[in-house]
């Protein structure tokens, strides 16, 4: 099981929807039960990165935790979702 | 969520604080938000950009933490000339029409609203009929966005 650390601003608004529309895309590839899933605000990410095989932020961050950061940026805007999800299962190794 | 008394179309604010000092105001007349929201949402802004390029328009998110939301809203406001932002994830300057102000009062009861809203920022009909449209028109464009993507 690998997991994934979605994370904004407030762990709010932007993670939630580039959670959804994560969560859509690794059901469609039929990978749903290979991942799990946390949610938190950037400033947590210290705290919580470690306990993840990655991250995907909606805010910059160039602090180093350990594991993969991707920025989900384009879960936001609708664009270039696909190839941003080969990426994550790529660097997942799934 | 939406109403059209958060509409408001071919503002002439010329600063990012002018538009939030601004709309606080009337939010806060409104009963939408509380007094705390204009300073948690400027310190947002700054930390956690939300401006988004799009090939139709700039377009800016900026939302607060739920506590200091009344009464859940998505305002739309159309400015007369673009307002610096920046872009969310890299931090580069971008040029914003059209910002949606987010009154986010229940994550999960609102996240398929919100998803749906964003699901919008990729059809470039629905952006054109934003940057164009009437209060009515907005509205309407808006309510077919959310039935479509939720």
């Amino acid at each position: 099981m690998k997991k994934i650390l979605v994370a904004c601003g407030a762990g709010v608004c932007t993670s939630t929807v580039a959670l959804q529309k994560l969560k859509t895309a690794m059901e469609q590839r039929g990978l749903s039960n290979q991942v799990s899933y946390g949610q938190c605000a950037v400033a947590d990410l210290g705290m919580n990165a470690k306990n993840y095989d990655l991250v995907i932020t909606t805010s910059k961050v160039t602090a180093d935790y350990g594991v993969p950061v991707v920025f989900g940026l384009n879960f936001i805007t609708g664009i270039g979702i696909e190839p941003l999800v080969d990426d994550i299962v790529k660097k997942l190794g799934l | 969520m939406l109403n059209e008394e958060l509409i408001y179309l071919d503002m002439p604010y010329s600063t990012q604080n002018e538009l939030f000092e601004e709309m606080s105001k009337k939010f806060l007349e409104l009963g939408y938000v509380n007094e705390e929201y204009l300073d948690a949402l400027k310190k947002r802004e700054e930390e956690f950009p939300t401006g988004i390029k799009t090939q139709v328009a700039g377009l800016a998110i900026p939302h607060v933490d739920s506590k200091y939301i009344k009464k859940a809203g998505i305002a739309v406001v159309r400015l007369k000339k673009p307002i610096l932002f920046q872009e969310m994830c890299t931090n580069n300057d971008v040029d914003v029409n059209l910002v949606f102000m987010l009154l986010v009062k229940d994550k999960s009861k609102q996240v398929t609203t919100l998803s749906a809203l964003m699901g919008c920022f990729s059809n470039e009909e629905a952006l054109k009929q934003l940057m164009t449209g009437s209060k009515t028109e907005i509205i309407e464009e808006l309510e077919k966005i959310l039935e479509e993507n939720e």
